[in-house]
């Protein structure tokens, strides 16, 4: 994939946030974008989270895995947002019904990334999950089944229905799905 | 669903739960294909967005706060209060006066009308009534109580916690009264109070936001119930800076306040301010 190069940054600990704010950029975006559906909204919760990891950065920087960290605020920051966002619908539609947004509103996603977010937000929503956290995420059956509050079993279960499921409906965008 | 597309699963994320069945190669490959276009639908690295975090960021990065940095402007906000504060403080009154002028203590500077008495406290009481009692035993809910204004300076014996009807006094669990400075400190006008809203680890905190004024000097303090959260409030873009205690390029001076470590580092600073004995 094609990575600018880093920061220009000047101090110890900035390079290193800024080395992990390029790590993590575009499964993070990505994550989000399908998580929420959205891009605008995936930038700006891409923003907080990114601001929660470097007020917090004495003990991030120091983690095992800070990205692990910051998906799992990213994660409550996208479930907060759901909630925000329902709330925000339903006042929307009983004001004037048509009138709330939508997920599909975003304009500047490519044909691909339109259906596979299309084909995610029909899975249930830990099966969404659970393939937003591995393929994006890149998290492990530990973590997902931890934060999904499941066993391993179960989010390996989770992930592997939710493949099953869309595999159909992207048959054809898939590298051998056309030949 | 069966084991079976489980292990197919695991195998197309390379992380195999189960050896691969018989035959599966081609459901195997169909997968993997599908995880592949998945992580390559990824949006690319955008212009700006790495620039944009760090834009928010950088301010606070720029100061290079550590512990010592910290504690380093602890010390000069209390210095700068400590000025403005004992710049206006009257001699040491006798307890229950209502004057602190006598023949051979002059007022320095005088900020009253000429001829007119003065009403404000010793210097020495409100610090230590401040510290003391305020910090030591949070004021209970509804009673009025809480952070004493100077006696003398507000008629009655419970004044108004918020002139401006702005400020609750109790937001959640925490009781934000023991923090409030009606005058603010070393005699700061209080000029605004509202409650806004920070976000943390994805969490949402009210938090409260007071602005002094005194002269040309602005302090900004930022109450909340977990100092992280008051920090994240001074990231916002107007504040232009991060950090417990920070020093805006404009000169304004903000203050990250909680009622736990924060507080207690305020105590230590407040106790800190004695008079010197004339």
């Amino acid at each position: 994939m094609n990575q600018p190069t880093g920061m220009a940054v000047t101090s110890g600990a900035e390079q290193s946030f800024g080395g992990l704010l390029e790590r993590i950029e575009s499964r993070l975006i990505g994550y989000l974008r399908f998580r929420l559906g959205s891009g605008d909204e995936a930038e700006d919760l891409f923003q907080e989270a990114m601001l929660a990891a470097h007020s917090n950065w004495s003990e991030v920087r120091r983690m095992e895995n800070p990205e692990a960290w910051v998906f799992r605020v990213a994660r409550n920051l996208a479930i907060n947002h759901g909630k925000r966002r329902g709330t925000e619908r339903r006042v929307l539609g009983a004001l004037a019904p048509g009138v709330a947004p939508t997920a599909s509103a975003h304009a500047e996603e490519t044909e691909t990334q339109r259906r596979i977010q299309q084909a995610l937000a029909e899975l249930p929503e830990p099966e969404r999950e659970a393939v937003c956290l591995k393929i994006w995420a890149g998290s492990s059956w530990v973590e997902i089944a931890r934060m999904l509050q499941v066993s391993e079993d179960t989010a390996t279960r989770l992930f592997a229905r939710g493949l099953k499921a869309i595999s159909p409906r992207l048959a054809d965008l898939a590298p051998g799905g056309q030949s | 669903m069966t084991e079976h597309e489980t292990i197919i699963a695991s195998h197309a994320i390379g992380e195999p739960v189960a050896p691969l069945p018989a035959g599966a190669e081609a459901e195997l490959a169909r997968i993997r294909d599908l995880c592949l276009l998945l992580r390559q639908s990824s949006p690319s690295p955008a212009a700006g967005r790495r620039e944009a975090v760090i834009a928010r960021v950088k301010p606070a990065a720029r100061f290079g706060w550590n512990g010592w940095a910290a504690a380093a402007m602890v010390v000069l906000a209390a210095g700068i209060f400590a000025v403005g504060y004992f710049s206006q403080q009257p001699p040491v009154a006798p307890a229950g006066s209502t004057t602190a002028k006598t023949s051979n203590e002059p007022l320095s500077p005088p900020s009253n009308e000429p001829g007119a008495p003065d009403v404000r406290p010793p210097a020495r009481d409100w610090v230590k009534e401040q510290s003391d009692q305020v910090f030591a035993k949070p004021a209970e809910e509804g009673s009025g109580a809480g952070f004493p204004p100077p006696p003398g300076r507000l008629s009655g014996g419970s004044a108004p916690l918020d002139p401006q009807g702005l400020l609750p006094t109790v937001l959640g669990q925490v009781d934000f009264r023991a923090l409030y400075w009606p005058e603010g400190p070393g005699g700061m006008q209080l000029e605004s109070a509202k409650v806004v809203r920070a976000a943390k680890s994805g969490l949402e905190f009210d938090v409260v936001r007071l602005e002094y004024r005194h002269r040309d000097l602005r302090l900004v303090v930022i109450q909340a119930s977990d100092s992280d959260a008051a920090v994240a409030r001074l990231m916002e873009p107007e504040h232009d800076n991060g950090a417990a205690v920070a020093i805006r390029r404009d000169g304004v001076v903000l203050l990250a306040l909680c009622n736990s470590s924060d507080r207690a580092a305020l105590q230590a600073m407040l106790k800190g301010l004695r008079p010197v004995p004339r």
